[in-house]
Order: structure tokens, then C-alpha cells, then sequence
């Protein structure tokens, strides 16, 4: 990094910490501090729900995903139209009206105290789980661009986002993500510019796409049905409508998000705003991975893009097998780049059999290469002893940091950080809320002023910062961010849904079928994830299912009659 | 508690139709965005 893009970076966490510490004139009563007293437009809360959703790892992991396996990944964001839809009918309006903090505090008003508490704790779980997945995705940039250990970075990057958090509150959270969206955007558009002006001049963006599209990396629309596929069709419109349904439905980092709104018709609007633009905004970060990919059929890769472990390997016992399979790599990219710079030629040959003929050769190569690239990652496997090591997170921040001019790195980097920040700061101020009004205001101090509530808000912002940021340094190890935060998700939030539809839709459903469902909602997840092959967007369709259905024969054991 | 008068239960139904408009919108939307990132990846994987 030069100067410049220090400057870059400083400026831009120097005024987003300045503009959300500023926010705690607004924060002094606890329905301001949690709900920013329901007076928020919905562009602002539209923007803080997208910006809560964009985390660095949609940046950093999806753009991974991109480079290694394409575009499938768009899929998994199929259902979340109709699910945005469903939740402005149901949901919105119901939430709003209810007058709650958080969504946990409806279940006790249908079913009883114990159920609001196993829920919310289940929320508790998984998102401190998931906002250390979150800290750590830019800690990773942060360690190669810096060189700095990665616990410096975690804790750099989660301290600084729970400061503001804690002063500000929501008001804080949501003004911040308003700026985070802003540069998001305007730095992948940067981005995607550069990287296709980088091209050879006889690479058309076209051409691009076609070099891509012959390796399959453009695959949008997977029509498959199988239930070990993680990305299809049917599991992003099944399984990833239930996954959003109960994202942006159940979990108090969302619901807070449009509990804010100044009313129910601003919040609907607000949900519907990334109904609109979901689809084409992901389709753009995934464009970038490939066309990333593509930039390397012409331009050496590194054949380990973590700089650490790379060198660890080349300086070290395995130095002379990593070198020597570092030669081979290189002979498989130089074939490789010529039998791209061939296909890229014969693309507009009204020979048919030439063209077939190129791609043949081009898709050799490049299975060639990818071969290389496996041995070598096998070496560093082998040589760190770390079984699960891989370098898909590295790529965009490689490619950024050695290939975009100065300024433009700074840029990027920034939009990294906002991505990640605007995500932290929601799911600590949701964890705080739930910790403060489900489990403090409920179960230990009910009759305690709104200034005593938003102390415990700040206390309990900062312990989950501190949480989340141990989270972190143990999630570097665990593979495709993006797949690791959804995974996590995908375990609790399925079973977490079924107890809202048991509220809402089963009108016979009882406490302790609610209770006792959720539970085997989680087990019955638990048992799909060790004993099936069962892609983990599933798992809220199986979650979902059992809890209603559990939930409702256990309810029919209930003689007693429902006191709501 | 107040009487809905038919001038507001007018207005609530015009409302409702209004924001049944919005979501049939939204969907067709996504059909429409679907269908092309479909036909978007028939064409440059061919």
C-alpha cells in the first residue's frame, strides 16, 4: 500500500467512527438507543438491511467463490424476493404493531417466558458465532496487505467497530451503514472497470466472458434436484427462501433494522428495496471473482495466494519440493495462456471444428494447471499440517493489493472494511439488545429506569465485541468464509423460523410444543449434518419442518386451555 | 374504540390493492432477472 491509499483508509475510519460516535445525542432513552425511536426513513433502514446483509465476506469470500467455482453461489439468493414479499405481508406489520424490541419478546406474549428465552439464546449463538466469522474476513486482508499478526488485526477491526456501536446504538449503526453502502458500491464499480481495462488489448470483455463461461464458471441457473448439490435451482428457491424467511424475518439483527422505521409501510418498503436489488448486486461481486479469473488466464497467479504460508513453505524443509513444483506450475500457466490467447482467437472462426478444437486444448490446459495449483496446495497442507488450509479468501485482496493503481487499493480496502463494519456493528447492537431486553430487562431487573437499560446496552455491546473477536481468530482456519457464516446460520435459523410459524400460522400450538419442537428442530439439523451428505440450505427446510410439525403434535398433548 | 368509517375503509383497501401491485412487481421482477442471468449463461457457455 502507498500513501495514498493510507490516506484513503485512515480518512474513511476516521470520519465512519467520528460519524457514529456523534450518533449518542440521539441515544439517551432506551426505545432511541435499541430502536432509534421508530423515526428512521425507509432509504436509510432499505440501505442499513443491505448493509447489514453485505458483510467483507460477501466481498472477500464470494469474490473467491467466483474466481474458483463461478457463479453458482447467485442461486442461493433465488428465494429472496418471495421471502421479502411474505415478510412485508406477515412479519412487518406484525412486529411493528406489537410494539417489542426485539422479536423473541412476541414469542412470550404467544407462548410462554421459557420459549422466548431458548429462542433468543439460540439467536445469541449463532450470530456471536457469525459476527466472529465476520470480524475475521477482513482481519485476513488486513494480515496480508499489513503484514501484521492476524490476533492484531482481529482485535483492531472488532474494537473499533464496537466502540461506535456501543456510544451510538442504533442511530449509530444505521447513519454509518448509509456511508458503507455508498463507498460499497462505488468501489466495486471501480473495481470491476479496472480489472476488465487490465485485460490484453485483444480480450474484449466478451471474450472474457466466453473464456469463462468454457470452464463453466457462468453457470446462473442449475436446474439439477439433489439434495447433496449445494447450489441449485431448487435449493436456493427452496431452501434459500426458508433461509431468508427466517434471516430477515427471525433474527433480531433484521428485525431491528425495521423496527426503526417510522412506519410499517417505510418498513416494508425498506425490505423490498433489496428484493430489487439482491440479485443484481451479488451477480456484480460474483462478475468480479470471474472476471478476476480471467485476468489470471493471461497474467501469472501466484501459486499460493496466502503470502504467509507461501513463504513458510519456500523457506522452509519443503523448500526444494515447493520449488520444484512451483517449475511445473509455471510451465502449466505459460501452456495455459497460450491455449487461452488461442481460444480467444478462434472465437469469432466460422470454423466450427477450429473453435471445438481451442476450447478442447484450453480446457486441457487449464485442468493441467489447476492440477499444478492442487500439488502445490497439498505441499502447504502437508508441510503446515493444517488438513483444511485453503486460499480461496486470499484472492481478491491478492489481486487488489498487487494489481490496482494507488488510491484505488485504498479504495477497495475501505469498501472492505465498510462491508465488514456495517455488518459488526448491527449484529453486536441486535446481540446487545437481545442479551439486555430478553434475558436483563426479563429475567433479572425488570423495574430499572431506561438510563440503567441503555447502560446494560454499551456493557453488553462491548462483551460481545470482545466475544465475537475470539470467534474470530478460531474462523480463519474454517474455509470458504461465505459457506462457513452460512452454514452456521443454516443450522439454527430453519428451526428458529418454525417456531415464528408455529405463532403465527398454528393457531393450536402451544408452549410446550413450541419449546420441545425447537429443540428437535436443532437435533433433528444436527443429525442431517453428521450422518447425510445433505447440502446445508437444507437444513432450514428440515429445521422449519420439524418444529411445526413436532410443535404441533406435542401442542395437541395440551389440555389446558391457551392464556394469551 | 373508533368505527372504521367507509371513507377509511376505502383508503385502507386502496391501500392494500397498492401494495398488492408492489409485490406482484417485485416478483415479476425476479422472474424477469432470472430468466435473464439463464439465457446470460446458455449464451457465453456455448
Amino acid at each position: 500500500m502507498r500513501l495514498l491509499d493510507w490516506a484513503v483508509v485512515v480518512a474513511y475510519l476516521v470520519y465512519i467512527i467520528w460519524d457514529g460516535v456523534r450518533m449518542t445525542k440521539h441515544s439517551g432513552s432506551a426505545e432511541g438507543y435499541f430502536l432509534a425511536n421508530r423515526s428512521l426513513p425507509w432509504w436509510a433502514v432499505g440501505l442499513s438491511v443491505m448493509a447489514t446483509q453485505l458483510s467483507a465476506i460477501t466481498l472477500v469470500g464470494t469474490t473467491g467463490q467466483g474466481y474458483n467455482d463461478g457463479m453458482r453461489f447467485i442461486q442461493f439468493y433465488y428465494g429472496l424476493p418471495l421471502a421479502m414479499v411474505i415478510l412485508c405481508i406477515t412479519a412487518v406489520p406484525f412486529f411493528y404493531r406489537a410494539k417489542v424490541f426485539t422479536a423473541y419478546e412476541y414469542l412470550e406474549k404467544r407462548f410462554d417466558a421459557k420459549t422466548r428465552s431458548l429462542t433468543s439464546f439460540f439467536f445469541l449463538i449463532s450470530r456471536g458465532l457469525g459476527v466472529g466469522v465476520i470480524i475475521a474476513a477482513p482481519s485476513v486482508i488486513l494480515s496480508i496487505v499489513l503484514g501484521w499478526s492476524e490476533t492484531v488485526t482481529v482485535f483492531a477491526m472488532g474494537l473499533s467497530t464496537t466502540i461506535y456501536t456501543m456510544v451510538g446504538g442504533v442511530q449509530a449503526v444505521t447513519w454509518t451503514d448509509v456511508k458503507q453502502m455508498i463507498i460499497i458500491f462505488f468501489g466495486l464499480f471501480v473495481c470491476l472497470f479496472i480489472i476488465i481495462s487490465k485485460f490484453p488489448p485483444e480480450v474484449s470483455l466478451g471474450d472474457a466472458l466466453h473464456l469463462a463461461g468454457a470452464t463453466g464458471r457462468l453457470t446462473t441457473v442449475d436446474t439439477t434436484f439433489d439434495l447433496k448439490q449445494t447450489y441449485t435451482l431448487w435449493s436456493g428457491l427452496i431452501g434459500g427462501l426458508f433461509l431468508m424467511l427466517a434471516y430477515f424475518g427471525c433474527d433480531q439483527s433484521q428485525v431491528q433494522r425495521f423496527l426503526t422505521a417510522k412506519s410499517v409501510g417505510e418498513g416494508r418498503t425498506s425490505l423490498l428495496i433489496s428484493a430489487f436489488v439482491k440479485i443484481p448486486m451479488q451477480f456484480l461481486i460474483l462478475l468480479v471473482g470471474v472476471l478476476v479469473f480471467v485476468f489470471y488466464q493471461f497474467q501469472p497467479p501466484p501459486m499460493i495466494f496466502n503470502r504467509v504460508e507461501q513463504t513458510k513453505v519456500e523457506q522452509g524443509a519443503r523448500a526444494a519440493d515447493y520449488n520444484s513444483l512451483n517449475a511445473e506450475y509455471e510451465k502449466a500457466f505459460a501452456e495455459r495462456q497460450r491455449a487461452a490467447v488461442d481460444f480467444v482467437k478462434n472465437e469469432d472462426s466460422s470454423d466450427p471444428a477450429a473453435r471445438a478444437a481451442t476450447r478442447e486444448a484450453y480446457l486441457a490446459a487449464n485442468k493441467n494447471f489447476n492440477e499444478a495449483r492442487g500439488r502445490g496446495v497439498a505441499l502447504v497442507k502437508e508441510a503446515s499440517g493444517n488438513k483444511t488450509f485453503t486460499d480461496v479468501n486470499y484472492v481478491f485482496p491478492t489481486f487488489v493489493v498487487q494489481n490496482m493503481p494507488a488510491g484505488v487499493i485504498g479504495l477497495i480496502i475501505a469498501a472492505i472494511f465498510a462491508a465488514a463494519m456495517s455488518s459488526i456493528s448491527a449484529e453486536l447492537n441486535a446481540l446487545a439488545t437481545a442479551t439486555t431486553i430478553d434475558f436483563y430487562r426479563r429475567h433479572y431487573k425488570p423495574e430499572a429506569d431506561d438510563r440503567h437499560y441503555v447502560k446494560i446496552g454499551r456493557i453488553a455491546t462491548g462483551l460481545w465485541g470482545i466475544f465475537a473477536c475470539f470467534v474470530a481468530l478460531y474462523a480463519t482456519s474454517l474455509g470458504s468464509l461465505i459457506e462457513v457464516v452460512n452454514r452456521f446460520g443454516s443450522f439454527f435459523y430453519g428451526s428458529l423460523l418454525g417456531v415464528f410459524v408455529l405463532a403465527v400460522a398454528v393457531p393450536r400450538a402451544r408452549a410446550r410444543g413450541a419449546f420441545w419442537g425447537l429443540l428437535f428442530g436443532i437435533t433433528s439439523v444436527w443429525i442431517a449434518s453428521r450422518f447425510t451428505d445433505i447440502a446445508f440450505l437444507w437444513f432450514n427446510v428440515i429445521g422449519c419442518l420439524v418444529v411445526v410439525v413436532v410443535g404441533y403434535l406435542l401442542s395437541l398433548t395440551v389440555r389446558d386451555p391457551q392464556t394469551t | 374504540m373508533e368505527e372504521s368509517t367507509p371513507e377509511t375503509e376505502k383508503e385502507l383497501s386502496e391501500q392494500d390493492a397498492r401494495w398488492h401491485i408492489v409485490y406482484v412487481a417485485v416478483l415479476v421482477f425476479a422472474v424477469l432477472v432470472i430468466t435473464a442471468l439463464y439465457f446470460f449463461s446458455r449464451y457465453f457457455s456455448s
